[in-house]
């Protein structure tokens, strides 16, 4: 079908997808013993305040009422109500943090790519020799180290015993770009390492396959270097399957984010989320996790487009 | 005409037993990877299991006054934690914690997402898509939310987070399970045994399942190494496994105040998450390359 | 000077089962202006020939043996940088598969200006480092017809020449666009770009239309005409053999069985194996019959005896067949071919003063 078409059904797609999360992450924490109000006082409240202000957020009406209201707002309003505890707007709680965490994920996905990509490409070219296996290696170690040792190594290295990077904090490379990639430096190492063995696993094997073809024997036949028959005519090709394959891993990233914001203390929706659960903010918790979700189905999207795009015979009919 | 060469599952005469043996025999064989994987692995078993008979000391035990942060050494061989425990008891013990929930976990996770995957597989049409788009809406959560989210409705136990794990990983075996029925699904065995008069679930017991346990084996083993990830990567953030009971993961979490001064309570735990996952990683990779060729199987990656 | 001179030209293998001898000895010449056939079924290693040639056999095969001189040039001992000057400069190559073998994320029109580019034929158009290394992949530049004009046009020129209709536009296309036949066409004025003198042509036609086919033979022809351009062609097909070549090399199991003219062979096939192969055709004249297969099949390439390679299926075979690997014999003026029957010509076992006017007439081999 024409791209034009494939792009609207896609983008179409999302809406019952992020309908089916608003209902779980709703549902699920109706489920949850006492109410939000009773969990943000704890023992302390008593029953007249709790009551009072139970009225105040409309908790005691149905829930599919609440479920209905809750979603329409935010639908029209983008409105995500507010947080019991600290009375503060959920959405502005939410356009804080959100670009934190793009700037993490972002930055993760770039030392993916540029570990990887390269990584993969000499493993292929030399494969089955030990530069190869090097770096298949290293790949498995890469995908095996926990992020959250990684973290701490890093810090113990490069912060502790060589202050050269801090140990935690953000700046916004907007602001000032010098501190900004210092804060963003260890973070995204350590995020970016388990993505760049699977990048670096998918690029070779890929370029493997590539290698086989026998547009790459007709380029050969033509002269070409060797240089340019790799990275031209091969790579190329390989790269449309790998570039596909860091956005599936796309939820790993954005896990590796939600640990690195904690070790690193970093103030991203992945840390709003993972507070809002230990102090029983559900109200936060409902709306990040939507958040998060369509971040989610949005990266799919854009992967989908994206594959579609670089690869001719896909774009052009 | 030369005899095809397929891989050896054969459904007919032999007993799947001897099948089972010359599979393993020619896996480890050929892959030197998938050896040092099954070794690795067969160690952190071992340990698991003789932790109460090899660790020197009681792993809750804590000595403040005598033992605290102390170097390794002779009487301690990886040192002492903040409240003098000995780190290496701890690590012997929490082989054992983890194994157990990786286990339990990938067994929720197969109980459920295979016969999910054999259903929509199987029937398609309807049944399918209700089935997979349930699937996708919890893959469009990043896993580790996925299980953290679960743990603090349900509540922090170690059963729990067996349940939130295994729910996790879930669509994983539904999607490898299901792709695994769809390509058996039109062999022609498949219409021999319907035209023989067949019912449905004989069918998928015993013409689909057997082709589509290779697969699921190898997932199942790299889902356990991300298990054991993801069981460390929730103690960490707090969620997991209640103290005292010694998870590596809560340890690396308890280290990061003491990382200058007493790195090793960081090290060791780590390397032992490490060189777990290793190991399971090397095996379902060997694994893979002779089960699975078709690498049906996906990367379950980093947490 | 010969074109091309081919000797002893060996090339092997290796796998698990063995060392497959895919070439097994073959000496082949061609001249300027002239077309030379190879024709053998499949397996029979005439791809691996030419591929041998330009020194494009990769692991686990390798050339063993034999010499390639192109233009009193040795090709075997030249280096990598040498072979790269000759490949698609002076030897131009086109591939079976025209789908498979042109690169589906690049356009037609920059596939052929690479070729004029890589060898320096305008002057400020050579390919430059960004475009041969990783970081080319990620920086946007302007499009190829901006960058290098006259390559370009060159290219369009090509396409007009081969017979693609509408050149301009087809150029910024990609393969995946092109019918069939176009796609052949492309990998056409791909391989003439630079104007080679020889001309490679594995199977060129194969996988296109009857129609198509009788097209693009003629160009070629015309082509070859037009650049005095000497052509190896590769074929299974016997008719595109009659119909374009000077001269034909039977192939069989690795081996050269018999050479000659086209009218040579044709007309009075010399060694079992061909007359089969031309008993085989189809032929309306003789409806009702049986087809005539060859009966057995094609050897194993691994551990080949010491004996002649087809005498297992030769309904002429006998001991002397079996003692050794039978030497090419003359049989006349060029034509020779490898079997000991041509010891002594007085007696064949079969006629030899039957005329031909189609192909398949000489068919009456005494049983």
């Amino acid at each position: 079908m024409a791209y034009g078409t494939y792009v609207v059904k896609r983008v179409l797609l999302i809406i019952p997808i992020l309908f089916g999360v608003s209902v779980i992450s709703f549902g699920a924490l109706q489920l949850l013993p006492g109410g939000p109000v009773e969990a943000a006082f704890g023992t302390r409240a008593n029953a007249e305040l709790v009551e009072q202000l139970r009225e105040q957020y409309g908790l005691n009406r149905p829930v599919y009422v609440q479920y209905f209201d809750w979603i329409t707002n935010i639908v029209f309003d983008l409105d995500f109500g507010q947080s019991i505890r600290t009375e503060r707007e959920i959405s502005e709680l939410l356009t804080t943090s959100l670009p934190v965490t793009i700037w993490v994920a972002g930055a993760g996905a770039l030392v993916s790519v540029v570990i990887g990509i390269p990584a993969g490409i000499v493993s292929a070219v030399n494969h089955y020799e030990p530069e190869d296996y090097l770096a298949t290696f290293l790949a498995f170690l890469g995908l095996s180290i926990p992020n959250f040792f990684l973290g701490l190594v890093l810090i113990l290295l490069f912060s502790l015993y060589v202050p050269l990077f801090p140990s935690s904090g953000f700046v916004s490379p907007l602001d000032d770009p010098v501190q900004g990639v210092r804060h963003l430096a260890l973070p995204a190492i350590t995020v970016g390492t388990a993505i760049s063995a699977v990048v670096m696993r998918m690029m070779r094997s890929s370029l493997l396959e590539v290698f086989s073809e026998e547009y790459i024997r007709t380029a050969r036949a033509k002269g070409l270097s060797r240089a340019l028959v790799t990275n031209k005519h091969a790579v190329k090709n390989a790269l449309i399957p790998t570039v596909t394959v860091i956005g599936l891993n796309f939820g790993y990233l954005l896990g590796g984010v939600v640990i690195v914001e904690q070790i690193f203390a970093i103030p991203g929706l992945g840390r709003l989320t993972l507070t809002a659960i230990t102090t029983r903010e559900y109200r936060v918790l409902q709306a990040s996790l939507l958040v998060i979700a369509f971040m989610f189905a949005s990266v799919n999207l854009v992967t989908d487009l994206v594959y579609a795009y670089l690869d001719p015979r896909i774009k052009y009919d | 005409m030369t005899e095809p060469q397929t891989d050896t599952t054969d459904e007919s005469s032999p007993p799947p037993g001897a099948a089972l043996l010359s599979t393993g025999r020619r896996i480890f064989a050929e892959s030197r990877l998938a050896l040092l994987g099954l070794a690795i692995t067969l160690g952190v078993v071992v340990t698991a299991i003789l932790a109460p008979v090899v660790a020197p000391y009681d792993p809750t035990a804590q000595n403040i006054a005598e033992a605290q942060l102390l170097a390794p050494s002779l009487t301690h061989p990886m040192g002492t934690d903040q409240l003098g425990r000995d780190v290496f008891s701890r690590v012997l013990y929490g082989a054992q914690l983890s194994l157990q929930v990786g286990l339990i976990a990938v067994g929720v996770a197969i109980a459920a997402g295979v016969p999910l995957g054999l259903i929509a597989g199987f029937y398609g049409g309807y049944i399918d898509e209700t089935v997979m788009r349930s699937m996708d809406v919890l893959f469009s959560f990043p896993a580790i939310l996925l299980a953290i989210a679960m743990v603090a409705i349900l509540g922090q136990s170690t059963l729990n987070v067996m349940l939130a794990i295994g729910i996790t990983y879930t669509p994983i075996f539904a999607r490898v399970t299901r792709s695994g029925v769809l390509s058996v699904r039109e062999e022609t065995f498949v219409d021999a045994a319907r035209a023989i008069g067949d019912t449905n679930r004989s069918i998928i017991a015993r013409d689909i399942l057997p082709n589509v346990v290779a697969p699921i084996i190898v997932q199942a083993t790299v889902s356990l190494a991300f298990a054991i990830l993801a069981e460390s990567a929730l103690s960490f953030l707090g969620l997991g496994t209640p103290p005292p009971d010694p998870s590596w993961g809560r340890m690396l979490s308890n280290s990061r105040n003491f990382l200058q001064t007493a790195p090793w309570t960081a090290v060791f735990p780590g390397l032992a998450i490490m060189i777990t996952i290793l190991g399971f990683n090397f095996l379902g990779d060997g694994l893979r390359d002779t089960l699975d060729p078709q690498n049906e199987t996906e990367e379950g990656g980093s947490i | 000077m010969t074109l091309l001179n081919v000797s002893g030209l060996k090339t092997e293998f290796r796998t698990d089962e063995g060392v497959v001898q895919a070439v097994n000895g073959v000496d082949i010449q061609v001249e300027a202006g002239e077309t030379v056939g190879i024709v053998g079924e499949s397996g029979s290693g005439k791809s691996v020939t030419a591929l041998s040639m330009l020194g494009l056999v990769d692991s686990p095969g390798h050339v063993t043996a034999g010499s390639v001189e192109f233009g009193g040039e040795e090709l075997r001992t030249a280096s990598e940088s040498r072979l790269q000057d000759i490949r698609g400069n002076d030897i131009g190559t086109v591939f079976q598969d025209p789908m498979e073998s042109l690169n589906p994320v690049l356009t037609v029109g920059e596939q052929i200006a690479e070729v004029t580019r890589s060898h320096g034929r305008f002057e400020g158009e050579n390919i430059d480092w960004l475009e041969e290394s990783l970081l080319g992949n990620f920086v946007p530049r302007r499009s190829a017809r901006k960058r290098h004009p006259e390559s370009w046009d060159h290219a369009v020129e090509m396409m007009r020449q081969v017979g693609i209709p509408e050149p301009e536009q087809r150029a910024r296309e990609y393969p995946h666009q092109f019918s069939g036949g176009m796609q052949q066409r492309a990998m056409i004025a791909m391989a003439l770009a630079c104007e080679p003198d020889l001309l490679i042509a594995d199977e060129p036609t194969t996988a296109l239309d009857v129609t198509i086919e009788a097209q693009i033979l003629n160009r070629l022809s015309e082509l070859q005409a037009d650049h005095d351009m000497g052509m190896l062609l590769i074929t299974h097909d016997l008719g595109v053999v009659v119909e374009t070549c000077d001269k034909v090399a039977v192939m069989y199991a690795g081996q050269l069985v018999e050479t000659g003219t086209v009218e040579e062979v044709f007309r009075d096939p010399a060694h079992p194996y061909t007359r089969r192969l031309l008993a085989a055709i189809p032929d309306a004249s003789r409806r009702g019959g049986r087809l005539e297969a060859i009966e057995g099949n094609v050897p194993d390439l691994v551990d080949m005896p010491d004996a002649c390679y087809f005498a297992p299926r030769c309904p002429h075979a006998h001991d002397a067949c079996y003692e050794a690997v039978p030497t090419q014999r003359d049989v006349s003026g060029t034509q020779q071919a490898r079997c000991v029957l041509h010891d002594d010509h007085r007696s064949l076992p079969w006629d030899t003063d039957g005329d031909t006017t189609d192909i398949a007439a000489n068919n009456g081999d005494s049983q």
